[in-house]
């Protein structure tokens, strides 16, 4: 017979005393229970030293408490675990107040309600095992993958913390798709050099292991102890072993290229950005011809993006004002969520900027070696006084696709964390708040998760900074075993759940001589292979607990028996 | 001269209070966190959830959750009916004194983070929109409320369910005339969602949306901003209404606006208008703004002393910001604090 | 039917039904009498057997509260309950039971009287279809 401890919790008179009383004469009936203690406010500091002290007495075999939710104990316990001589697993909360009391209409149903769930908590408790913590050592090394922008600031930040940082780029320089800017729409700010003041620093810093024309090729391990096996422009492979890994590789664009996209007065914003950087003025120059009608298409592609609608609106300004172009803005809807963008539109109106907003995709046509744009106004309110308008412009500007990059699938599978509905890294889960990847240890950050302006990528990367340090910065990562175990002896490697761990925490290893799997009939020890699942991977959430065909795997702090007591069945 | 020593005081129990709190503590620094109101999580604790078949992405109960999170860890101190009276000092460590009901208490930090939050427009200001006077015209905030509270929608002047209702878009921003030239950037999806929301739970109701322009918000905006399209029971109208009449005999709400659709200027009734009310900065704010020496954005909003001074404005008190955005800038906040007690600002 | 209080167990995960049943009693919400919470950290970790086994050993109907799609704290874990939950009605309708008495309910932290009103309706809804007769 189990010796449990019971403690009931009044929570300063919210359970009220009548109630309590008649709840204290149920439990002092019960069996198993070794002692019952009242409390005001178990959760204060001085109920838990007077609860410590009892059980330092000992001969428990769990606790159970009578009082609230779960979560108004649950880490207090974790937490005190020096003080407190029981394993915090061997506590279970009976919650009387928000799921009984508060819940039933008359008291009468409330009591019986509460009886059962104590009762049920009671039976669940026995079954329970203490559960130990363990520790990873984690050394301050980190793998950034993508030297845009973000990766730069990211390994600036880190090193600037003290942490060692791989950072690795596939191409031959550092700097990604921010080098395509010329100006920030919020900043005065010439982006060229402020990058390149970036990159000699990323380059300058011992604590930077810069790694250009350099690829992941392969990826093994968890938090912690990572193997990601690179190869560098002369095709030797390294093998690099970090804590955490931080994805930063970007997006790309494609540019449509059918009939008269390919016109050579179409051109796309990176090469606008570039024209309006290179010239000087008093007039923009194309082809010995002076510029002077400017038209902006936008949401064609990217109709949930932001970032060319900012662009759109800078470019314009500086047209209109430094070259004395006439600019026109054909959009779908003009999209100035953005810090400061309702007042450059303003001020691009005020500029003589032209807003045309329409339904119909506006039609793009040759006319006398100009670009002639024909689009329906919907600004006139009668549908049939909406003339259309033809703009003949020297130049269109027309928006690329944001794509991800060619390579994020099979990043993806090397890395294996999940892509999202268009492709990008991570799919969009409030729960994994932004920065993070269904991987422990895995950090998603910039445009490779959703094609964001640059201030944005720039906030991304300090948040990953937060996160990353945040885990490195004890030097070991503490984990209770409160996750799943593979029994190898059971395991027929069906490889069901490494596939359907959400954490790609499970992997198939071979097993060494003490656990052994021995094919009946054949008299011989063979080794044999096993899931196995890393415990300072998983997050414990049972799916391939359930999953399992064989019924090898168990979740040490939710086991069959304690759902069987909590169902109200003796199993 | 140990880290945990050093004081960090966080103003604002909302979601970015509370995730710089969080943050802080990961990274084993310990702060006090003091909010105004009697319980934490701000503006942000009274939003419902706005799933329809799937989750729409609001937010609203990783609000929920980070504020059951925060009241288990032990080390952060939290204290709730306390406002900043008084600021000395700077740069070294801040001397701030603080009130709580009748006690005075002093405390000194290092890292001051002011996540002060924001409050939503003021709409009986829109006199035109008859916010104030008619019953049936509420706030998103007060639709909210009623979904997240009474799990139900009802008319506030017969308890009954609207059959038709219409949102209005940018109340109180983007408006020369109230003198707020900003998009509050939430808006747009909120009241998307907020409609996806209710169609799912109650089909027959119709909904109407009256916008300027549709802001994007997340990385599922376009799917979710095309099966809002796709829905018959939602009209997307790009048009801002003038002015909402009250029949007071048929207890009906007539709004004026022009219809693309149809081609000219129409009058429609409504059984519930909703407002879709955008952020300023609260009063308090702009007080704790004068106490620290802080200047305010051309928007009207908090702006970011250097970091040396050893004062961090996160949240949406700096700009506007959705849950998602709020928290990202919080983590980043906390990171630059981090960089400030280690002095290496 | 008589007036008789259908049991009903409702699997509730940590992230979604748990909080919000406590929601729900914060707002004093009344719930219907004979519902057995089962707590677990993902509804990912409902086996069918305890479904069936739950009908079996005396439930009336059987609720699995689940987080929205694309808001799983573990990612997939509604997803895998929902395929559970197929199979199990599968079983259901082979052995001549009620597909009804096995349902998925998805909801949210913050979604309270969402909560309440579906173990309401549930229970309303066993009450018509009476007793579960494969109970041994």
């Amino acid at each position: 017979m189990p010796r449990i401890g019971i403690f009931i919790d009044t929570l300063q008179g919210s359970i009220p005393a009548s109630f309590q009383e008649k709840i204290s004469d149920y439990v002092k009936k019960l069996p198993e229970i070794a002692f019952c203690l009242e409390e005001e406010n178990l959760a204060s500091s001085e109920a838990l030293s007077r609860m410590g002290k009892r059980l330092e007495a000992g001969g428990l075999d769990g606790i159970v408490i009578i009082g609230g939710s779960p979560k108004l104990y649950e880490t207090s316990f974790q937490k005190l675990r020096h003080p407190l001589p029981l394993n915090p697993y061997l506590f279970a909360v009976a919650n009387i107040r928000e799921q009984a009391l508060w819940l039933m209409l008359e008291e009468e149903a409330a009591l019986e309600r509460a009886k059962t769930i104590i009762s049920k908590t009671i039976r669940a408790v026995s079954h329970s095992k203490p559960i130990e913590t363990q520790s990873l050592p984690l050394k301050p090394d980190v793998l950034i993958l993508g030297g845009g922008i973000t990766g730069i600031s990211i390994a600036q930040e880190l090193a600037k913390a003290g942490i060692h940082v791989f950072l690795v780029e596939k191409g031959t320089h550092l700097g990604g798709k921010a080098l395509e800017l010329h100006r920030f729409y919020n900043r005065p700010l010439e982006v060229r050099k402020w990058m390149d003041e970036k990159i000699s620093v990323v380059k300058n810093n011992p604590q930077i292991t810069l790694l250009t024309q350099t690829e992941l090729k392969r990826l093994e391990g968890h938090l912690g102890r990572f193997q990601a096996k690179i190869q560098g422009p002369d095709r030797t492979e390294t093998v690099l072993a970090v804590s955490a890994i931080v994805a930063a590789t970007g997006y790309a664009s494609q540019r449509e290229t059918k009939g008269i996209y390919r016109h050579k007065r179409v051109i796309v914003f990176p090469e606008m950005e570039k024209l309006l950087s290179e010239t000087k003025g008093p007039s923009l120059l194309w082809d010995g011809k002076k510029i002077e009608m400017v038209t902006y298409l936008l949401d064609g592609v990217n109709e949930d993006i932001k970032v060319d609608s900012i662009n759109a609106v800078k470019q314009a300004l500086i047209l209109q004002e430094a070259f004395q172009c006439q600019v026109a803005i054909l959009c779908k809807d003009v999209k100035v969520a953005a810090d400061g963008m309702e007042r450059l539109y303003r001020k691009a109106r005020e500029k003589g900027v032209l807003f045309f907003k329409y339904e119909e995709p506006p039609k793009l046509s040759i006319v006398n070696g100009q670009i002639q744009v024909d689009v329906k106004d919907t600004a006139a309110i009668q549908k049939r006084e909406q003339w259309p308008v033809s703009i003949l412009s020297d130049f269109v500007v027309v928006s690329e696709a944001f794509v991800p990059t060619p390579e994020t699938e099979s990043l993806s599978g090397l890395l294996k964390i999940h892509l999202g509905n268009r492709g990008f890294l991570m799919e969009d889960n409030p729960q994994l708040l932004r920065v993070r990847s269904n991987r422990r240890g895995i950090f998603v950050a910039g445009a490779c998760r959703f094609p964001q302006e640059v201030s944005e990528s720039l906030i991304e990367a300090r948040a990953v900074t937060q996160e990353v340090t945040a885990l490195l910065s004890k030097g070991t990562y503490t984990y209770d075993l409160a996750v799943a175990e593979v029994d190898p002896k059971k395991c027929a490697v069906c490889y069901t759940c490494p596939r359907l761990c959400p954490h790609s925490a499970i992997t198939v290893e071979k097993y060494g001589e003490k656990n052994v799997y021995i094919t009946s009939g054949t008299g011989q020890e063979t080794k044999w292979g096993a899931a196995k699942v890393d415990p300072a991977s998983c997050y414990g959430c049972g799916i391939c607990v359930a999953e399992c065909p064989a019924k090898a795997i168990t979740l040490q702090h939710l086991t069959d028996a304690q759902i069987y007591a909590q169902m109200g069945m003796m199993e | 001269m140990q880290l945990e020593e050093k004081e960090v005081l966080i103003i604002g129990g909302g979601i970015s209070g509370i995730t710089v709190a969080l943050e802080l503590a990961q990274s084993g620094i310990p702060s006090t966190l003091i909010e105004r109101e009697p319980s934490l999580g701000g503006l942000s604790a009274s939003f419902c959830c706005k799933a329809s078949e799937s989750c729409n992405k609001c937010f609203a109960c990783v609000v929920d959750k980070r504020i059951s999170e925060i009241h288990q860890r032990q080390d952060i101190s939290i204290m709730t009916q306390t406002e900043v009276m008084g600021v000395k000092g700077n740069g070294g460590k801040h001397r701030v004194s603080l009130k709580k009901g009748k006690e005075r208490i002093d405390l000194k930090a290092s890292a001051v983070v002011i996540a002060a939050g924001i409050n939503p427009f003021d709409a009986s200001q829109k006199v035109e929109y008859g916010y104030g006077r008619f019953k049936n015209v509420i706030t998103a905030k007060d639709l909210d409320e009623m979904l997240r509270y009474h799990g139900a929608l009802f008319r506030p002047s017969d308890g009954k369910l609207p059959k038709t209702i219409t949102f209005f878009q940018c109340v109180g921003s983007r408006d020369e005339s109230i003198g707020n030239l900003y998009c509050s950037q939430v808006c747009c999806a909120y009241a998307l969602r907020l409609i996806k929301a209710i169609r799912y739970q109650y089909p027959e109701v119709k909904a109407t949306f009256l916008y300027m322009d549709i802001q994007p918000a997340g990385a599922s905006f376009q799917q979710f901003l095309t099966s809002c399209r796709e829905d018959k029971g939602i009209r997307l109208i790009r048009s801002l209404p003038s002015k909402v009449y009250h029949s007071p005999l048929s207890d009906t709400l007539r709004v004026r606006f022009t219809d693309p659709e149809r081609g000219e200027v129409v009058e429609d009734s409504f059984d519930l208008i909703v407002l879709s009310i955008g952020m300023v900065l609260s009063k308090e704010a702009k007080h704790l703004t004068e106490l620290f020496g802080l200047n305010l954005t051309e928007d009207g909003f908090i702006a970011s002393p250097p970091p040396q001074t050893g004062v961090f404005v996160t949240g949406a008190c700096s700009g506007p910001k959705d849950i998602d955005r709020s928290i990202l800038h919080a983590k980043s906040a906390a990171f630059l604090v981090q960089q400030h007690l280690r002095g290496r600002s | 039917m008589s007036a008789f209080d259908p049991k009903i167990v409702a699997f509730c995960c940590d992230q979604s039904g748990y909080p919000a049943a406590d929601m729900a009693g914060t707002l004093k919400l009344k719930l219907p009498k004979n519902v057995e919470i089962v707590r677990v950290p993902c509804a990912g970790r409902i086996e069918t057997i305890y479904l069936l086994k739950a009908l079996e050993k005396g439930a009336d109907g059987v609720l699995v509260f689940a987080c929205y799609e694309e808001n799983c704290q573990f990612l997939r874990g509604n997803l895998r309950a929902k395929g559970r939950l197929s199979y199990a009605h599968r079983m259901l309708e082979k052995i001549g039971l009620e597909k009804e008495r096995i349902e998925i309910c998805h909801l949210a932290t913050n979604s309270g009287a969402k909560w309440v009103e579906t173990l309401r309706r549930k229970s309303e809804q066993l009450k018509k279809m009476g007793p579960n007769p494969g109970k041994l």
